[in-house]
């Protein structure tokens, strides 16, 4: 008993003298995935109480942030909705609003560089959350910060098994912290080679890999594939959400003659961070990428294009769209834009409806 | 009380290891144990194949593909968003993962070694594929010379159908028939084709004729079998061997043949087909044996999954039976015998594969069609154990006036050696555009001779031999010299061809 009780005395005393001499109980680093917007790990435990030195080490190409708070989902959407509407004033404050349920936060961590903090973890144990407050990342970008007496009896791998379940309910497939890019046959859409694409923050497209086009964009939830995957299947997927028009025309990209029907060769797609599609027009490589428009409903095309031999065109159906293109003219009255063959390694086109 | 505790503990691996219930039918010596597949995944298994690192890759019709961390029991996602996912095809040089879905072939490529796949490139989409249902692509298989080959269903093409006139193409019923019934169609180009892309990435269409071809296998020296279902112009399921031009019998895929382009299909009489088509080298009976037969798979364990070695395995959808397959080539053409393996297992069994320790792994799904087995769908595993012999029909062959029936042990001589202990039954089949055939030209027949090899391992039957019949065999009141019981008690041999 006497043992136990010096036990405690001393390392209450080592506790509180770390702390006042600055040496933390506990360092942790936490990562940035390149190009994925996540952290990692995305969970890490301490004890209550533990004195701890937090780094992030953002080896990604974007800036973020790091912030702890007291709270699940709800406070993180809540955190990230304050961290935008802080305006013009975001970038001088890292992105980091004044709030009570912040516990700790790194300011904005340029790529490559690293930024530390120190905190005392609370003695209330729980799951606490971390997140970048930076626009848009908070969705994927985040992790969980257990407090628990016994750090080493969390089982990081029991969590990630946990999270493998993929079958969607009731057959919403929902967009989580990554992309999704999911061959489905869409109501109403006259294809059977379709990919739906979904990215976080709630930006949907359906690409259609025959015509090599853009056939519609929606923004909210993803996808509902319960017909699909049910008995037999036989029922087309629905999307979710709201629908709007992307002025889709049929091989709309084309080498050196508008009015003539490429030939094409659909080639793939990556998943290395925003998916990007691969195909050929007319033997001409291209790489296709789309975001949402962050105001109002639209989308950006990004095109990479090597070696084009000739002009570019790009077609567009005008009506109730704004149009505009990084590279060549945007011409209403033909509804296309040509792109000079100098500029086609890489532009962007944008499309709003009106 | 407490020692009792201690045994009833030390028993527990032991009973978790006997306590699974075993399938009704099953040879002695062999097992099945049910693999626990991930949390919360629908995991209707439509292909798999061992890496060459020995871990198991399952692809699914719900588009994933799952690695499975055979000693550590650990599941994991490697990729997702494919469609409808009916075939997988691992280089054992390079560990390179293809898979065959509605769109195309893909390779998956996990660019950044995070054991995700993140590049889904385009091997070739050289078929056409509507948004309907039916139109699977099975596969997936390569030969030594490196071209895949796989197979496409028909289009689900009766009018009405779910609220498209756009599939009701291709169907064919002649003019002997009335179109009353359903039947499958060809909506998009190459479906009912059997396809080979080659090396340099060239699509060529292989063989016609197919209708629900749910399953693609190779063997040793590359020739190629597909399983067919029963259905309009297929009398029951069955197993063809494939061979390039092939016309395996249903019509609606020859809009795309050459030779009949811009023919209307219906204008040609049934008897021209029947002369164009290769039969079944296998009838598997519908009702009997198979409804909806999945992949054909040799054993080329060489002796590590007991003593059918060379021989083919085949699971059914419906029935979630395991048949198993001998060829008998005659006069130049394969047809040969199926026997009952294992019935049944927990749901709809369509692919298998052997694993490096020689146990094969069936991959299962019940969605759409029911399967007797009852789970929506699974992954069993089947061990022999080394050292029992089963008894059971190893094999039978047509001789000149009969059949030689090979067994596993020693027949009971005084058994074997009655003709009334074979229950002999022949028949044939329509081949008409109807669904399905009723057995045809029914006989029972006694042998009228047999005789019982020295060593008691063969037993050579006479009897009359009709060609395009299904003989079937009923042994069951013949056991072993030893006393055990026969594991397979029937056989199916399919006679096109008499030997010369």
């Amino acid at each position: 008993m006497k043992q136990f009780t010096a036990y405690i005395l001393i390392s209450l005393f080592l506790t509180v003298s770390s702390e006042l001499i600055g040496l933390p109980d506990r360092e942790v680093i936490i990562g940035t995935r390149h190009a994925q917007l996540r952290f990692s790990p995305e969970v890490f435990a301490v004890k209550p109480g533990t004195y701890i030195k937090l780094t992030l080490n953002n080896t990604d190409e974007m800036i973020h942030n790091l912030v702890l708070i007291n709270g699940g989902s709800k406070e993180i959407q809540r955190l990230a909705d304050l961290a935008l509407n802080l305006g013009v004033r975001g970038m001088e404050m890292g992105f980091v609003p004044k709030d009570p349920s912040i516990i700790s936060a790194i300011g904005l961590v340029q790529p490559g560089k690293k930024s530390s903090i120190e905190f005392t973890a609370p003695m209330k144990k729980g799951d606490y959350s971390f997140v970048c407050t930076f626009p848009g990342h908070s969705l994927t970008m985040r992790g969980i910060m257990k407090v628990v007496d016994d750090p080493s009896s969390v089982n990081f791998a029991e969590i990630k098994k946990a999270s493998i379940g993929t079958t969607p309910k009731n057959g919403v497939l929902e967009v989580g912290k990554e992309a999704r890019v999911v061959r489905v046959h869409i109501s109403g859409v006259d294809s059977g080679r379709s990919i739906a694409v979904g990215l976080p923050g709630g930006f949907n497209y359906l690409f259609d890999a025959e015509k090599l086009m853009v056939r519609m964009g929606w923004s909210g939830p993803f996808i509902n594939v319960g017909r699909d995957r049910r008995s037999r299947g036989g029922g087309p997927c629905s999307i979710l959400g709201q629908k709007f028009n992307v002025g889709s025309s049929e091989f709309p990209l084309r080498v050196g003659n508008a009015l003539r029907v490429p030939v094409v060769r659909f080639c793939g797609y990556s998943r290395l961070g925003n998916p990007e599609f691969n195909y050929e027009v007319d033997g001409v490589k291209v790489t296709q990428t789309a975001t949402g428009n962050p105001n109002g409903q639209g989308l950006t095309y990004g095109f990479k294009v090597m070696d084009a031999p000739d002009d570019l065109y790009f077609l567009i159906k005008p009506k109730g769209l704004r149009v505009s293109s990084t590279a060549g003219k945007w011409k209403s009255d033909k509804g296309l834009v040509q792109i000079p063959a100098n500029e086609a390694n890489k532009f962007f086109i944008s499309v709003e409806s009106i | 009380m407490k020692s009792n505790y201690y045994i009833f503990l030390c028993l527990l691996p032991l009973l978790s290891c006997i306590a699974e219930k075993q399938p009704d039918l099953i040879p002695q010596g062999y097992s099945v144990r049910t693999i626990e597949t991930p949390p919360e995944v629908f995991l209707g298994i439509g292909g798999m194949e061992f890496s060459p690192d020995g871990d198991l890759f399952v692809c699914t019709r719900e588009g994933e593909v799952w690695k499975y961390i055979v000693l550590d029991k650990e599941w994991s996602l490697f990729a997702d968003g494919l469609h409808e996912a009916l075939g997988i095809w691992i280089d054992p040089k390079n560990a390179e993962i293809y898979v065959i879905h509605r769109p195309e072939i893909t390779r998956l490529i996990d660019s950044n070694n995070d054991g995700r796949a993140d590049v889904y490139e385009t091997v070739n989409a050289g078929w056409g594929v509507t948004d309907n249902y039916h139109e699977y692509a099975f596969g997936l298989v390569r030969d030594r010379k490196g071209n895949f080959y796989g197979t496409l269903n028909t289009s689900l093409s009766w009018p009405g159908w779910a609220r498209s006139k756009k599939w009701d193409i291709g169907r064919v019923w002649t003019k002997e028939y009335e179109d009353t019934e359903g039947k499958m169609g060809r909506a998009a180009k190459y479906r009912g084709w059997g396809f080979q892309v080659t090396p340099k990435g060239e699509f060529i269409p292989f063989a016609s004729g197919m209708r629900s071809p749910a399953g693609i296998g190779i063997n040793e020296k590359d020739e190629l079998f597909f399983t067919d279902n029963q259905g309009d112009w297929e009398a029951s399921s069955s197993l063809h061997h494939i061979v390039k031009d092939r016309f395996h019998g249903h019509p609606s895929s020859l809009m795309d043949h050459p030779d009949f382009k811009d023919q209307d299909l219906n204008a040609i009489a049934i008897e021209e087909y029947d002369k164009l088509r290769k039969r079944p080298a296998v009838w598997i009976p519908h009702g009997e044996l198979a409804n909806s037969p999945g992949e054909p798979t040799f054993d080329y364990t060489r002796g590590k999954f007991g003593p059918f070695t060379g021989q083919m395995f085949i699971g059914d959808q419906s029935r979630s039976n395991m048949m198993r397959v001998s060829l008998d080539k005659v006069g130049g053409e394969y047809q040969g015998v199926i026997f009952d393996f294992i019935n049944r297992l927990q749901t709809g069994c369509i692919r298998q594969v052997f694993a490096p320790d020689g146990s094969m792994w069936v991959g299962q799904t019940g969605r759409g069609w029911g399967s007797a087995g009852g789970k929506e769908f699974g992954l069993q595993q089947v061990s022999w154990d080394g050292k029992t012999t089963p008894f059971s029909m190893h094999d039978l062959k047509l001789t000149k006036k009969g059949f030689q029936i090979t067994f596993t042990k020693p027949v009971d001589p005084n058994l074997a050696g009655n003709p009334d202990h074979y229950n002999l039954e022949r028949w044939g089949y329509h081949y008409h555009p109807k669904y399905g055939s009723p057995k045809t030209d029914f006989k029972k027949e006694k042998p009228t001779k047999v005789e019982i090899s020295k060593d008691g391992l063969r037993v050579n039957l006479e009897t009359t031999l009709e060609t395009n019949r299904v003989y079937r065999f009923n042994l069951d009141s013949i056991s072993a010299k030893d006393g055990t019981k026969m594991s397979n008690t029937k056989a199916w041999y399919t006679l096109n061809r008499l030997k010369g």
